[in-house]
Protein backbone atom coordinates (compact mmCIF):
# COMPACT_ATOMS: atom_id res chain seq x y z
CA UNK A 1 0.00 0.00 0.00
CA UNK A 2 1.80 3.19 -0.96
CA UNK A 3 -0.25 6.16 -0.41
CA UNK A 4 1.36 9.67 -1.33
CA UNK A 5 0.78 12.66 0.78
CA UNK A 6 0.21 16.22 -0.43
CA UNK A 7 -1.15 18.02 2.58
CA UNK A 8 1.10 20.06 4.60
CA UNK A 9 1.72 18.72 8.37
CA UNK A 10 4.30 19.87 10.90
CA UNK A 11 4.05 16.53 12.25
CA UNK A 12 5.05 14.78 9.12
CA UNK A 13 8.30 16.53 7.61
CA UNK A 14 9.98 13.81 5.83
CA UNK A 15 8.80 13.83 2.77
CA UNK A 16 10.54 14.03 -0.55
CA UNK A 17 9.92 16.17 -3.14
CA UNK A 18 7.14 13.76 -5.01
CA UNK A 19 5.30 14.34 -1.32
CA UNK A 20 5.80 10.67 -0.62
CA UNK A 21 5.84 10.23 3.36
CA UNK A 22 8.28 8.16 4.67
CA UNK A 23 6.09 7.42 7.87
CA UNK A 24 3.63 6.22 6.48
CA UNK A 25 6.47 3.42 3.97
CA UNK A 26 7.89 2.56 6.73
CA UNK A 27 4.83 1.63 8.59
CA UNK A 28 3.65 -0.58 5.35
CA UNK A 29 6.77 -1.91 5.40
CA UNK A 30 6.21 -3.51 8.80
CA UNK A 31 3.64 -4.54 7.46
CA UNK A 32 5.02 -6.52 5.13
CA UNK A 33 4.03 -4.40 2.02
CA UNK A 34 6.60 -5.59 -0.78
CA UNK A 35 5.12 -2.26 -2.72
CA UNK A 36 5.85 -0.01 0.03
CA UNK A 37 9.61 -1.31 0.19
CA UNK A 38 10.35 -0.92 -3.52
CA UNK A 39 8.98 2.71 -3.11
CA UNK A 40 11.16 3.61 -0.20
CA UNK A 41 13.87 1.32 -1.86
CA UNK A 42 13.81 3.70 -4.64
CA UNK A 43 13.42 6.54 -2.57
CA UNK A 44 17.05 6.01 -1.18
CA UNK A 45 18.87 4.58 -3.68
CA UNK A 46 20.04 7.81 -5.41
CA UNK A 47 20.74 9.05 -2.23
CA UNK A 48 22.70 5.99 -0.57
CA UNK A 49 24.86 5.51 -3.57
CA UNK A 50 25.92 9.22 -3.74
CA UNK A 51 26.50 8.77 0.09
CA UNK A 52 28.54 5.65 0.16
CA UNK A 53 30.30 6.56 -3.26
CA UNK A 54 31.62 9.79 -1.88
CA UNK A 55 32.60 8.14 1.27
CA UNK A 56 34.19 5.44 0.51
CA UNK A 57 35.27 6.26 -3.02
CA UNK A 58 35.18 2.67 -3.64
CA UNK A 59 32.64 2.21 -6.93
CA UNK A 60 33.04 -1.67 -6.58
CA UNK A 61 30.85 -1.65 -3.39
CA UNK A 62 28.56 0.60 -4.00
CA UNK A 63 25.92 -1.54 -5.16
CA UNK A 64 26.15 -4.31 -2.54
CA UNK A 65 26.50 -1.49 0.78
CA UNK A 66 22.75 -0.07 -0.84
CA UNK A 67 21.53 -3.65 -0.34
CA UNK A 68 22.64 -4.26 2.29
CA UNK A 69 21.57 -1.28 4.14
CA UNK A 70 17.76 -1.24 2.36
CA UNK A 71 17.25 -5.31 3.40
CA UNK A 72 18.17 -4.72 6.60
CA UNK A 73 15.13 -1.69 6.83
CA UNK A 74 13.11 -4.50 5.01
CA UNK A 75 14.12 -7.60 7.40
CA UNK A 76 14.29 -5.39 10.89
CA UNK A 77 11.92 -2.36 10.30
CA UNK A 78 11.00 -1.98 14.27
CA UNK A 79 14.26 -1.07 15.22
CA UNK A 80 13.72 2.20 14.03
CA UNK A 81 13.41 3.86 17.37
CA UNK A 82 11.79 7.35 16.88
CA UNK A 83 14.91 9.36 18.19
CA UNK A 84 15.96 10.65 14.83
CA UNK A 85 14.11 11.27 11.28
CA UNK A 86 14.43 8.14 9.44
CA UNK A 87 16.67 9.93 6.76
CA UNK A 88 19.49 9.54 9.99
CA UNK A 89 18.50 6.65 10.92
CA UNK A 90 19.20 4.80 7.35
CA UNK A 91 22.29 6.73 6.42
CA UNK A 92 23.59 5.90 10.11
CA UNK A 93 23.75 2.28 9.36
CA UNK A 94 24.83 3.06 5.43
CA UNK A 95 27.35 4.92 7.20
CA UNK A 96 28.54 2.50 9.38
CA UNK A 97 28.45 -0.44 7.18
CA UNK A 98 30.64 1.69 4.36
CA UNK A 99 33.14 1.96 7.19
CA UNK A 100 33.56 -1.52 7.90
CA UNK A 101 33.58 -2.22 4.27
CA UNK A 102 36.62 -0.04 3.84
CA UNK A 103 37.89 -1.45 6.88
CA UNK A 104 38.03 -5.06 5.11
CA UNK A 105 39.25 -2.86 2.20
CA UNK A 106 42.10 -1.35 4.40
CA UNK A 107 42.73 -5.28 5.53
CA UNK A 108 43.11 -6.75 2.11
CA UNK A 109 45.89 -4.04 1.46
CA UNK A 110 47.65 -4.46 4.27
CA UNK A 111 48.25 -7.51 2.04
CA UNK A 112 49.76 -6.07 -1.27
CA UNK A 113 53.35 -5.77 -2.38
CA UNK A 114 54.97 -3.00 -0.78
CA UNK A 115 57.21 -1.82 -3.60
CA UNK A 116 54.49 -2.24 -6.10
CA UNK A 117 52.08 0.27 -3.97
CA UNK A 118 55.17 2.79 -3.73
CA UNK A 119 55.71 3.28 -7.09
CA UNK A 120 51.83 4.10 -7.34
CA UNK A 121 52.00 6.71 -4.46
CA UNK A 122 55.82 8.44 -4.76
CA UNK A 123 54.87 11.36 -6.65
CA UNK A 124 50.99 11.79 -4.94
CA UNK A 125 51.06 15.57 -7.11
CA UNK A 126 51.37 13.28 -10.67
CA UNK A 127 48.48 11.58 -10.13
CA UNK A 128 46.34 14.64 -8.64
CA UNK A 129 47.65 16.47 -11.76
CA UNK A 130 46.53 13.58 -13.52
CA UNK A 131 43.26 13.54 -12.13
CA UNK A 132 42.61 17.33 -12.76
CA UNK A 133 43.85 16.92 -16.69
CA UNK A 134 40.89 14.18 -16.47
CA UNK A 135 38.90 17.18 -15.60
CA UNK A 136 38.39 15.33 -12.26
CA UNK A 137 39.17 17.70 -9.60
CA UNK A 138 36.94 17.15 -7.35
CA UNK A 139 37.14 13.36 -6.78
CA UNK A 140 41.27 14.10 -6.97
CA UNK A 141 40.70 16.80 -3.90
CA UNK A 142 38.28 14.52 -2.27
CA UNK A 143 40.66 11.95 -2.61
CA UNK A 144 42.95 13.85 0.11
CA UNK A 145 40.47 13.71 3.08
CA UNK A 146 39.46 10.76 5.32
CA UNK A 147 36.25 8.82 4.42
CA UNK A 148 34.85 10.75 8.39
CA UNK A 149 35.77 14.11 6.62
CA UNK A 150 34.32 13.44 3.00
CA UNK A 151 31.07 12.13 4.77
CA UNK A 152 30.47 15.32 6.67
CA UNK A 153 31.18 17.34 3.23
CA UNK A 154 28.86 14.87 1.98
CA UNK A 155 26.21 15.70 4.26
CA UNK A 156 26.25 19.12 4.57
CA UNK A 157 26.29 20.40 1.15
CA UNK A 158 24.67 17.12 -1.28
CA UNK A 159 22.29 16.16 1.73
CA UNK A 160 21.73 19.20 3.18
CA UNK A 161 21.62 18.46 6.88
CA UNK A 162 22.33 20.74 9.88
CA UNK A 163 25.43 19.47 11.80
CA UNK A 164 23.54 17.97 14.80
CA UNK A 165 21.88 15.42 12.49
CA UNK A 166 25.39 14.70 11.00
CA UNK A 167 26.62 14.22 14.69
CA UNK A 168 23.72 11.53 14.92
CA UNK A 169 24.20 9.51 11.52
CA UNK A 170 28.41 9.21 12.15
CA UNK A 171 28.04 8.91 15.93
CA UNK A 172 30.15 11.65 17.61
CA UNK A 173 29.65 14.99 19.14
CA UNK A 174 28.60 17.82 17.39
CA UNK A 175 31.80 19.97 17.41
CA UNK A 176 33.64 17.00 16.17
CA UNK A 177 31.46 16.97 12.85
CA UNK A 178 32.96 20.86 12.68
CA UNK A 179 36.06 20.29 13.16
CA UNK A 180 35.78 17.54 10.52
CA UNK A 181 34.31 19.81 8.54
CA UNK A 182 36.97 22.43 9.03
CA UNK A 183 39.99 20.15 8.97
CA UNK A 184 38.77 18.86 5.67
CA UNK A 185 38.00 22.34 3.88
CA UNK A 186 42.16 23.44 5.12
CA UNK A 187 43.14 20.06 3.10
CA UNK A 188 41.33 21.14 0.41
CA UNK A 189 42.58 24.98 0.31
CA UNK A 190 45.99 23.42 0.44
CA UNK A 191 45.37 20.81 -2.36
CA UNK A 192 44.35 23.86 -4.37
CA UNK A 193 47.48 26.03 -3.75
CA UNK A 194 49.58 22.97 -4.43
CA UNK A 195 47.78 22.35 -7.86
CA UNK A 196 48.44 26.19 -8.50
CA UNK A 197 52.44 25.96 -7.45
CA UNK A 198 52.60 23.03 -9.65
CA UNK A 199 50.80 24.18 -13.06
CA UNK B 1 32.90 33.46 33.65
CA UNK B 2 34.04 32.77 30.56
CA UNK B 3 35.56 35.06 28.38
CA UNK B 4 34.23 35.42 24.86
CA UNK B 5 37.40 36.88 22.67
CA UNK B 6 37.48 38.23 19.08
CA UNK B 7 39.18 35.34 18.41
CA UNK B 8 37.26 32.94 19.83
CA UNK B 9 33.97 34.53 17.78
CA UNK B 10 36.11 34.03 14.43
CA UNK B 11 36.75 30.18 15.42
CA UNK B 12 32.88 29.61 16.16
CA UNK B 13 32.10 31.32 12.71
CA UNK B 14 34.46 30.01 10.91
CA UNK B 15 32.85 26.29 12.10
CA UNK B 16 29.42 27.48 11.48
CA UNK B 17 30.29 28.88 7.74
CA UNK B 18 29.21 25.23 6.14
CA UNK B 19 25.78 25.14 7.76
CA UNK B 20 25.28 28.62 6.60
CA UNK B 21 25.81 27.67 3.28
CA UNK B 22 23.43 24.81 3.76
CA UNK B 23 21.02 26.98 5.62
CA UNK B 24 20.39 24.97 8.80
CA UNK B 25 21.83 26.89 11.34
CA UNK B 26 19.13 27.91 14.23
CA UNK B 27 18.23 31.89 13.92
CA UNK B 28 20.68 33.03 15.89
CA UNK B 29 23.23 31.75 14.66
CA UNK B 30 22.78 32.98 11.58
CA UNK B 31 22.62 36.07 12.80
CA UNK B 32 25.68 35.76 14.36
CA UNK B 33 27.71 34.65 11.24
CA UNK B 34 25.58 37.29 9.09
CA UNK B 35 27.25 40.09 11.65
CA UNK B 36 30.72 38.85 11.65
CA UNK B 37 30.85 38.51 7.88
CA UNK B 38 30.09 42.12 7.04
CA UNK B 39 33.34 42.91 9.00
CA UNK B 40 35.43 39.96 8.68
CA UNK B 41 37.20 39.29 5.48
CA UNK B 42 38.68 35.94 6.01
CA UNK B 43 35.16 35.01 6.71
CA UNK B 44 33.86 36.68 3.75
CA UNK B 45 36.81 35.27 1.61
CA UNK B 46 36.04 31.52 2.83
CA UNK B 47 32.66 31.87 2.97
CA UNK B 48 32.66 32.56 -1.18
CA UNK B 49 34.71 29.47 -1.29
CA UNK B 50 32.91 27.15 0.40
CA UNK B 51 29.96 28.11 -2.12
CA UNK B 52 32.24 27.42 -4.67
CA UNK B 53 32.49 23.93 -3.28
CA UNK B 54 29.27 23.21 -2.37
CA UNK B 55 28.39 24.03 -5.98
CA UNK B 56 30.64 21.67 -7.33
CA UNK B 57 29.67 18.86 -4.63
CA UNK B 58 25.60 19.38 -5.93
CA UNK B 59 26.71 18.25 -9.25
CA UNK B 60 23.49 16.42 -10.99
CA UNK B 61 22.81 12.97 -11.63
CA UNK B 62 20.04 10.69 -12.39
CA UNK B 63 20.13 7.35 -10.70
CA UNK B 64 16.47 6.21 -10.77
CA UNK B 65 17.32 3.92 -13.31
CA UNK B 66 19.38 2.13 -11.86
CA UNK B 67 17.90 2.22 -9.00
CA UNK B 68 15.01 0.14 -10.99
CA UNK B 69 17.35 -2.56 -11.72
CA UNK B 70 18.73 -2.82 -8.44
CA UNK B 71 15.60 -3.09 -6.49
CA UNK B 72 14.83 -5.88 -8.95
CA UNK B 73 17.80 -7.75 -8.38
CA UNK B 74 17.43 -7.42 -4.70
CA UNK B 75 13.78 -8.19 -4.66
CA UNK B 76 14.77 -12.14 -6.55
CA UNK B 77 16.76 -12.67 -3.28
CA UNK B 78 13.53 -12.09 -1.11
CA UNK B 79 11.07 -14.21 0.15
CA UNK B 80 7.28 -13.76 -0.80
CA UNK B 81 5.79 -11.20 1.07
CA UNK B 82 4.14 -11.46 4.28
CA UNK B 83 1.54 -9.74 6.74
CA UNK B 84 3.35 -8.89 9.46
CA UNK B 85 2.76 -6.43 12.57
CA UNK B 86 4.41 -5.18 15.66
CA UNK B 87 4.20 -2.36 17.88
CA UNK B 88 6.18 -0.56 15.53
CA UNK B 89 3.45 -0.06 12.97
CA UNK B 90 0.94 0.61 15.65
CA UNK B 91 3.32 3.80 16.51
CA UNK B 92 3.87 4.94 13.34
CA UNK B 93 0.02 4.56 12.34
CA UNK B 94 -0.33 6.66 15.37
CA UNK B 95 1.74 10.09 14.59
Amino acid sequence: MLKRVTHQSSTMPAKDGNGIDEYILLGAIVDGDIQAFEAFYKLYYPRLFRFILRTTRQPEVVEELIQETLLLIWQQPQRFNFDSKISTWVFGIAYRKALKSMSKSAKRADDLDLDELSETIDDPLADLAQNVENQNWLNAALAQLSADQRAVIELTFFHGLAYQEIAQIVDCPENTVKTRMFHARKKLQAFAAALEQKS
Amino acid sequence: MSTITVSNVHQEIQHLLPWYINQTLEFQQQQQVEQHLKHCLVCRRDWLELQKLAEKIVAPSDLDSAADVSFAQLRLQLPEPRTRQSVVRIKLAGR
